[in-house]
């Protein structure tokens, strides 16, 4: 069953050039669609415009809940570990507890269950500017377990990593989807896990992208959207410094 | 000291100003700091000095303490507000902003002294504070600060919290951010106005930052910061006003300097950062 509807999205900041150009997508219950692309390619603008943090300048953004429109569901934005704010000492506590403000309250209960869900092994009691990049995710995911949420935007979630790691992430995930019969979006560099992981592909490069069947993805598409040969970025990928949506000039490739 | 508080009235009203202050200040300053609102506050402070300098053009002497508190406060939010609207969500680079109203209000607010005839000495008092010239109405307005802006803080403590931590996560749960970045300015400079007698545009950012900044070190946890912020200010204060007056120090400076050297020692004291 559709979740949420997005038809000829465009975008732009200012005056500037369009960040997005007439994307288009759906995304359905149980669905996890994975979006790939070079940085400053539009993949967090989308995000935003879907969590309503950004509205679009053209084109609709459509909720759905048993096949009817609906306003902005309850969803869960889970962003990189690197945006939080570390010098404040919020705790994992202090946080999930205020997981459905204003709407209503958590109890203590209720987060020691979320936590154990998401095999989070630390005191509620720690400092979220003390946890791992693994560890944030998972309290963040706690807290998409806390407000039910349909629908789950994730921002390079396995960013920092290691293969294991990311490996258990996914699969928490994976969990997350199947028992909240959730729609999640997983934006990632990382190719292999997009792959290993998505139902459908959307490959967004601006004025570029395309979207399918994971199947269906070829060379060429992936060469399209990084505007880069494939090889040049299998070792950017491996490098962890995925390519801008300029052409370059690729040392590596080089050598 | 207690026999001078009891010998001399103005001492009392001058203590009982400086620690309502600090209980104000110490209670905002963790947002302020988590909020990374610091230059903001300096640029709030400085601003006032032109209500100050239009108070004084309407007004024959800063006696007249509800009218002078009224115009500057009128007149600090009306510069204050676009600075709200441009800051929100980062419209704008913030520093560069902040540092063009300063500039701008503070010269503009010494411009209308000096063509207006202004009491000059009155207005270069207002830089630094003079404690001992508080009078009734600014002790008065100085409680009712702290009896009104501490429980609506509190109230909504929570959602406060999420607030200083993640804007954006608390737009997207539904949060009305825009209403608590808008008040955050508004207690802001409400203590800012209330408190230019007691330390001036200039000392009154030791008030609003130095207990944040330890707070923030040393809490264990985000609800905490508000204690360890209270307590670090008003004890500072205490030990900066027993200073101030057994030396003949200048007390706004005097207070402002405790309050910097305690934190500094706090840090030294502190083993693992």
């Amino acid at each position: 069953m559709k979740l949420l509807s997005v038809r000829d999205l465009c975008f732009s900041y200012g005056q500037g050039a369009d960040v997005l150009e007439r994307v288009s997508f759906e995304l359905g219950q149980g669905e996890i669609l994975g979006i790939l692309g070079p940085n400053g390619g539009g993949k967090s603008t989308l995000l935003k415009l879907i969590t309503g943090l950004l509205k679009a300048q053209e084109g609709h953004l459509e909720f759905f809940k048993e096949g009817k429109t609906v306003p902005r569901p309850a969803l869960t934005y889970i962003p990189q570990k690197e945006n939080l704010n570390q010098s404040y000492p919020l705790t994992v506590e202090e946080y999930l507890l205020g997981s459905r403000l204003p709407r209503a309250k958590v109890t203590k209960e209720e987060l020691a269950q979320a936590l154990k869900r998401v095999s989070f092994s630390k005191e509620p009691s720690q400092k979220l500017s003390t946890l791992s990049g693994g560890e944030y995710q998972r309290v963040l995911l706690a807290k998409a377990y806390l407000n039910h949420s349909s629908l789950v935007l994730m921002d390079e979630p396995t960013k920092g990593l290691d293969g294991v790691g990311q490996d258990r992430l996914l699969e928490l995930i994976h969990t997350f989807k199947n028992e909240n019969k959730a729609g999640i979006i997983l934006v990632e560099h990382n190719i292999a896990q997009v792959l290993k992981h998505s139902d459908r592909l959307l490959c967004l490069n601006r004025s570029f992208h395309w979207h399918d069947h994971r199947d269906l993805i070829n060379k060429n598409i992936l060469e399209d959207t990084y505007h880069c040969e494939f090889e040049h970025l299998l070792i950017h990928e491996q490098k962890g410094d995925i390519l801008n949506h300029e052409h370059h000039k690729c040392e590596e490739g080089e050598e | 000291m207690i026999q001078d508080l009891i010998t001399y009235p103005f001492l009392l009203k001058a203590l009982l100003g400086a620690l309502s202050l600090a209980i104000l200040c110490g209670f905002l300053s963790p947002m302020i700091v988590a909020k990374r609102f610091a230059f903001m506050g300096a640029s709030i402070s400085h601003g006032a000095l032109l209500g100050v300098s239009l108070a004084m053009v309407f007004i024959d002497s800063t006696d007249h303490g509800a009218a002078l508190f009224l115009i500057t406060l009128a007149v600090t939010l009306l510069g204050v507000a676009p600075l709200a609207y441009a800051t929100f969500r980062q419209k704008l680079p913030n520093d560069a902003l902040i540092g063009l109203f300063f500039t701008a209000t503070m010269g503009l607010g010494l411009i209308i002294n000096q063509v207006w005839g202004g009491a000059q000495g009155d207005l270069l008092s207002f830089l630094f504070g003079n404690i001992l010239t508080l009078e009734n109405f600014d002790l008065g307005l100085l409680f009712f600060l702290c009896l009104s802006i501490i429980p609506l803080i509190l109230i909504r403590r929570r959602t406060w919290m999420l607030f200083l931590f993640d804007e954006e996560a608390c737009a997207i749960q539904g949060i009305n951010t825009a209403l608590y970045h808008g008040t955050l300015f508004f207690f802001l400079t409400l203590v800012i106005v209330s408190g230019l007698k007691i330390s001036g545009v200039i000392l009154i950012n030791s008030f609003l930052l130095t207990p944040g900044i330890f707070a923030l070190k040393w809490a264990p946890n985000a609800t905490r910061t508000f204690s360890y912020s209270l307590g670090f200010s008003v004890v500072s204060t205490l030990v900066g006003f027993f200073l101030a007056n057994r030396f003949d120090l200048p007390t706004g400076a005097t207070l402002a300097v405790v309050q910097v050297l305690s934190y500094f020692i706090s840090h030294l004291l502190k083993r693992n950062p």
